[in-house]
């Protein structure tokens, strides 16, 4: 159920300015506003996309949140990550 | 009385815009030269209202809602990515038309949802920059279906959204010349670790049925396997079948393909005929 919570986290950070902004200057207490487990919140924190895919987050979402963070030229490290063995 | 008088398939691939130079020239000039094809239809045709078929991207909807069917009825603006390159804009709605295709719909069982004020992605404004304005004075209603966020719209309510919409047109009691155009790409992977692949057999396999005119077959294919096949951009057919269902439609005519990596999409265009 939780893994809802995380897309809307997600969403927030990608979507919503000042969610964005909030969770650049403090992920932690940003975080803090969603019902989600200390996995689900370190996964976040790390950006861990292969982490979020494996718990079935929406893979456009996932790319949204890994572009919000590093900018639209990061899809070769996007992908390097996502197929990383 | 309103009339459909045409109807095509046609790609929204963000990255024509973000990304023009990235692939092959003569690739390039391929999809500039069959949306030109595809404005000048809309002219001949003297169409002066487009009903845009898209999906949303989990940009415009957030997890709080999320519509399986989608009507703007007002104001329209867009696009929502800064990343675009397009200025984002007012865009021209008919409103008047739009919520009439809302309330048959409704008074028909479907589950519309529907905005008032709507700041819309590229699925609408890439098909309304690259192809529509050209024909001046054209007018587009967005209509977005879930392509995107699991569960998503079923392929045979699509078509269904697209009979009730062709209806409506029908019974609207101005005279104007409305066409219908669901867009998207063919095979593509957003954001999973297949990105940048295009099953260029997949997607020709899957013209060649709607050339063919064995609609039956693309309603059948299950989303699992297009998902496995083609990537879970190829949902967007489903936006194919809401435009085939409201011209009732029974084959389409390839106006042009490429598979272009650079844009990590198959990039169809498509008329279709009605029955």
């Amino acid at each position: 159920m939780s893994a809802h919570a995380v897309e809307m986290a997600l969403w927030r950070i990608c979507y919503d300015e000042a969610s964005g902004r909030d969770f650049t200057a403090d992920a932690g207490a940003f975080l803090d506003r969603f019902r989600i487990t200390a996995g689900e919140r370190k996964l976040i924190v790390d950006a861990d996309v292969r982490g979020l895919l494996a718990l079935h987050i929406n893979d456009m979402l996932i790319y949204s949140f890994f572009q919000a963070l590093n900018g639209r030229g990061a899809a070769a490290t996007y992908l390097s990550l996502m197929n990383a063995r | 009385m309103a009339e459909l008088v045409g109807g095509f398939l046609i790609p929204h691939d963000p990255l024509i815009a973000a990304r023009p130079d990235a692939p092959p020239a003569a690739q390039i000039e391929a999809v500039r030269a069959a949306f030109a094809e595809v404005a000048g239809r809309l002219a001949e045709l003297r169409v002066d209202t487009v009903v845009t078929i898209g999906d949303d991207h989990y940009g415009m909807f957030s997890p709080s809602c999320i519509p399986q069917c989608f009507i703007a009825v007002g104001e329209v603006e867009g696009p929502i990515e800064p990343w675009l390159g397009i200025e984002r804009a007012p865009i021209p709605n008919h409103p008047e038309l739009a919520m009439h295709i809302l309330t048959s719909g409704l008074a028909e069982g479907l589950g519309w949802s529907f905005a008032k004020w709507i700041a819309v992605d590229h699925s609408t404004v890439l098909p309304y920059e690259y192809c529509y304005r050209k024909v001046p004075g054209v007018r587009t209603i967005p209509v977005y279906l879930n392509d995107g966020v699991p569960p998503l719209i079923p392929n045979a309510a699509a078509y269904r959204v697209g009979e009730s919409i062709g209806r409506a047109i029908a019974s609207w009691s101005g005279s104007e010349r409305v066409a219908i155009c669901g867009t998207g790409g063919c095979s593509h992977w957003v954001g999973s670790p297949q990105m940048g692949e295009v099953n260029e057999s997949f997607d020709r396999r899957l013209l060649a049925l709607l050339e063919a005119g064995d609609i039956d077959a693309v309603m059948a294919l299950s989303d699992d396997d297009v998902t496995r096949d083609a990537g879970n951009g190829a949902m967007e057919l489903k936006n194919w079948l809401c435009a085939i269902g409201a011209m009732h439609a029974t084959r389409a005519r390839l106006i042009a393909y490429e598979a272009v990596p650079q844009w990590i999409s198959g990039i169809p265009f498509a008329e279709l005929s009605a029955a």
